[in-house]
């Protein structure tokens, strides 16, 4: 039973130190993209019209 | 309707949420494309699936973007205007004119898609379907009818082989 015990852990411990690992390795990678992207255009983005709850509420889509 | 069939019927379109949305879906689409209203809507999206290797984590990652599809039958145009799932806003739209595009078919494997090529160096797939329940990853939208109208469509009149 401990040997079961046992195994859980390392395996939920090799579950969490490669979770942590991932999303270190994610944040580095995307701050670098960042720096590079910098200099690039981004792209355009429209919000949704203001009036649209307006609009839709007087049944005017 | 007995106890079991009410049991398993699985989950339920909420119209009200679907039928706002499609509104959301068609005020964006009308803001950034001239004459949007010639245009006939769904909901699609984008998979990007990548490997990564971290040292002793690899694996795989899905990124979904999602779409406003527009097709306009008459000029056999499609547009696609990238969106969010809350639709809270979208980017710019990018038109695939019938006349203007290399290549366009409907893919079954692996997954069901519309790929469309502009030219040889790019794609896009787009996936489609009747509903999704996930409001996290996707538009919350029904549009089997939508769908069926734009599988007749690009099928018929876009596709190219």
């Amino acid at each position: 039973m401990k040997e079961i015990g046992a195994v859980l852990v390392v395996l939920a411990v090799v579950f969490i130190v490669g979770n942590c690992w991932f999303h270190i390795v994610e944040a580095v990678l995307r701050r670098i993209k960042r720096i590079f992207m910098r200099d690039s255009d981004g792209q355009v983005w429209h919000t949704l019209p203001k009036d649209w709850e307006d609009g839709d509420k007087k049944g005017e889509p | 309707m007995g106890i079991f069939s009410r049991l398993f019927k699985g989950p339920q379109v909420d119209m009200e949420k679907s039928n706002a949305n499609a509104k959301k879906m068609r005020a964006l689409f009308d803001k950034v494309v001239p004459d949007g209203k010639d245009y006939k809507l769904i909901f699609g999206y984008t998979e990007d699936v990548s490997r990564f290797n971290y040292g002793f984590v690899h694996g795989s990652k899905t990124k979904i973007g999602n779409l406003i599809v527009g097709w306009n039958d008459a000029s056999m145009t499609i547009v696609v205007v990238p969106t969010v799932p809350d639709l809270s806003g979208c980017g710019e739209p990018t038109y695939y004119r019938r006349t203007d595009i290399l290549k366009a078919y409907r893919n079954k494997y692996p997954t069901d898609a519309f790929i469309i090529y502009p030219d040889k160096r790019s794609y896009i797939g787009i996936n489609a379907y009747d509903w999704l329940d996930d409001e996290k990853l996707y538009v919350y939208v029904s549009q089997e009818a939508e769908l069926a109208e734009f599988t007749s469509f690009f099928m018929n009149r876009f596709a190219t082989k």
